[in-house]
């Protein structure tokens, strides 16, 4: 039973015999193979196997695509084989693994050996910083007055952040898998994830309606906080002490992912062996990161600050002292040089007093007055004390030297009387002439140096008779030598008649002179 | 010498006074305060027991009960590896608490072993419960343990027979 090309059926009936109709069946299949033929093949071609020749032409760029892609996801995935590969390596052929490794063997020891110096110098640098700054002694001070230990209290000031512990929890059963830790580790670690576990339920059932997905990120405990990372898998809790960075969640975000990636099955188990998890631990120390604040250089600063202040003042102070001191040797030199300059002036000492000097020494009468040298010089006024003296300075030499001299041998001579007699002996008229010739010599000298000159004839009598008596002897015999010494040639001008005190001289029958040079030359004579 | 490790997440569960706390506090040594059971449901302990080669960790979940103010929170059951579920033999009414409770339990943590713990051995005299109350129970139950808390009578029994129907779901041949 044929039926005649593009008739359409019209009832199942129809429709069922063309099922069954082998040329339609050939039709059938014709018009398949020309509509779907390219497709079918290539969905064969990809049903077969990969041939090794096929994935050994794609694998170096897929290496390469996923290292770009999903670097620590490959790092990963291929660490577990190759670190299989070179266990295996290393048992059956040691010889070749040590061949590989002597060429970088001496450069590894030697970076080991560096790098622990540069640490212990880098603790001994720290140790030195902390020991003997001013922060440490206060350190010190709270240690003893809280009771902490010294360490305690340098960490809770110089930590900016550290995570103390870090447990990796199975998030269904909260037991715990592995966890690392480097100060403060969890008292019962399976209790505290089994407690953290019903915490976050308690708070999520607690706050509705419930965020799905929300979960409990972080537990504050004063400074410490707890940071939780939950999947449906596993959960990541670290204890932080201080303010950490955010990017540290990051981290904390990728060893979960290392974990999942490395134990996707054991993770997935209802019952997870947790001994499965040994390889974790390292990844999970890695999570115990710290960091400490920046040594505060600016108290440094200003220690060295106070220390160069301090060595200034000192150094001034001394200068000032030194400069002082200078001051003092040079105005004492002054002093010295000034005085000793003039004749007859001798300096004995020179004393500082609070604000003066004083000068003590020795002065010719003959010599410049000391308070006038000092001023002529142009030294400050001083506290003088001069004792006088005869200078033997041969400066003094001239006409007040040769008036000295005569006066001095004029003093010299004593005229002597007999008992009760007021007349001079014709034996002593050589000592008048003698004495007269003295009085000119020093009158002339005088004259030349411009200044006055004054004899004073002194009578003097013994005890003998009564005082008014000798009185009048005083007096005669000494006008008796004046008037011998007018005969001989001296100005009557320049003559005085004295008598000694019976107090304060000794009795005695003589005349003696006395000479002195006065400043006004324009009224010679003796002052009356 | 230990070979092997396993830890186990398990549930103290029943209604309200059954004695769960106690039989635990037979156990172990809190080191949670007891506030925390009042405050958010649930309490935190550990137990440590030896099969042989094999050492086996429990973390024992000890819930607040059932009553009519409070219900078992199910993320607390879910993860269990299994649980005892006590009742008390002076309540009948406890027993049936413990079979809508066992039913929330299976649903939230699935299909894990549990041993039904007749708690107050020491009160038998005044017991209202019938051995046919636990029937329905003791089809389910990995077993049926009959416990004092006030005397210790069973109690490390129950917990033995968990961790064993426990052990042998995980692995056979680890029993």
């Amino acid at each position: 039973m044929t039926r005649a090309r593009g008739q359409r059926p019209t009832s199942a009936r129809s429709s069922l015999l063309r099922a069954v109709d082998p040329q339609y069946l050939e039709e059938l299949q014709s018009l398949r193979k020309l509509f779907v033929e390219p497709e079918q093949t290539r969905l064969e071609h990809l049903e077969q196997p990969l041939s090794p020749q096929v994935v050994g032409d794609l694998l170096p760029e897929a290496i390469a695509h996923a290292s770009q892609l999903r670097g620590d996801g490959l790092t990963t995935a291929i660490g577990k084989p190759v670190t299989g590969a070179l266990r295996d390596l290393t048992r059956r052929d040691p010889e070749l693994f040590g061949d590989m490794l002597a060429p970088t063997l001496g450069t590894a020891v030697r970076r080991a050996v560096t790098n622990a110096l540069s640490a212990i110098l880098e603790r001994v640098n720290q140790v030195i910083d902390r020991s003997l700054s001013l922060r440490s002694l206060a350190w010190r001070l709270e240690a003893r007055r809280t009771g902490r230990s010294f360490a305690e209290v340098v960490i809770a000031h110089t930590l900016l952040y550290r995570v103390e512990w870090v447990v990796l929890i199975h998030t269904e059963t909260s037991l715990v898998l592995a966890q690392a830790t480097v100060a403060g580790a969890p008292q019962a670690p399976d209790q505290m994830s089994a407690m953290l576990q019903a915490i976050n339920a308690f708070v999520s059932d607690a706050f509705r309606p419930a965020i799905p997905g929300a979960d409990l990120q972080t537990l504050e405990v004063g400074d410490l906080a707890v940071w939780i990372d939950r999947d449906p898998a596993v959960t990541l809790a670290a204890a932080v002490r201080g303010a950490a960075p955010g990017g540290l969640r990051d981290m904390f975000r990728q060893t979960l992912e290392r974990v999942r990636t490395l134990h996707l099955a054991q993770i997935a188990d209802r019952y997870p062996d947790t001994s499965k998890f040994a390889d974790v631990q390292p990844l999970l120390t890695e999570c115990l990161q710290q960091a400490f604040k920046p040594a505060r250089k600016k108290a440094q600063w200003v220690l060295v600050g106070l220390a160069i202040a301090a060595t200034l003042i000192t150094a001034v102070a001394l200068a000032r002292a030194c400069a002082g001191k200078q001051r003092d040797a040079e105005l004492r030199a002054a002093y010295r040089a000034a005085l000793s300059a003039a004749p007859g002036i001798v300096v004995t000492s020179i004393a500082r007093t609070d604000s003066t000097y004083r000068i003590e020494g020795l002065r010719d009468p003959r010599a410049e007055p000391a308070d006038k040298v000092i001023a002529t010089a142009g030294l400050p006024t001083a506290a003088l004390e001069f004792a006088p003296f005869d200078s033997l300075d041969p400066r003094f030499k001239g006409p007040l030297a040769d008036a000295d001299a005569a006066i001095r041998e004029l003093e010299a001579i004593e005229i002597p009387f007999d008992r009760a007699i007021t007349s001079v002996r014709p034996t002593e008229l050589a000592a008048i002439e003698r004495a007269a010739q003295l009085v000119n010599r020093a009158q002339r000298a005088a004259a030349q140096a411009h200044v006055g000159l004054c004899i004073e004839v002194i009578g003097n009598a013994d005890e003998t008779g009564t005082a008014a008596l000798n009185e009048v002897v005083r007096s005669a015999r000494a006008g008796d030598v004046a008037r011998a010494l007018r005969q001989a040639g001296v100005e009557p001008e320049l003559i005085a008649i004295r008598v000694a005190d019976p107090m304060t001289s000794q009795p005695g029958r003589q005349v003696t002179f006395r000479a002195a040079l006065r400043p006004a030359p324009d009224r010679p004579g003796c002052p009356p | 010498m230990i070979t092997k490790v396993t830890k186990l997440k398990v549930c103290m569960i029943g209604a309200t006074g059954v004695g769960k706390t106690s039989l635990v506090g037979r156990l172990v040594h809190s080191i949670f305060s007891e506030t925390y059971r009042t405050t958010i449901g649930v309490q935190i302990e550990a137990y440590e027991m030896h099969r042989g080669n094999h050492k086996v960790q429990l973390i024992i979940w000890d819930l607040s009960g059932e009553d009519e103010f409070q219900s078992v929170q199910p993320a607390y059951v879910s993860g269990s590896a299994g649980y005892l579920l006590v009742v008390d033999g002076t309540r009948r009414e406890t027993v049936d608490t413990g079979r809508t409770l066992e039913e929330r339990v299976r649903h939230a943590a699935g299909n894990v072993p549990f041993v039904a713990v007749v708690n107050k051995a020491d009160l038998v005299a005044s017991w209202e419960m019938r051995p046919a109350d636990l029937e329905p129970l003791r089809k389910r139950a990995s077993g049926v343990v009959e416990t004092s808390a006030r005397s210790g009578v069973g109690v490390r029994e129950a917990f033995e027979l968990l961790v064993g129907a426990i052990l042998t779901r995980m692995s056979p041949q680890w029993t």
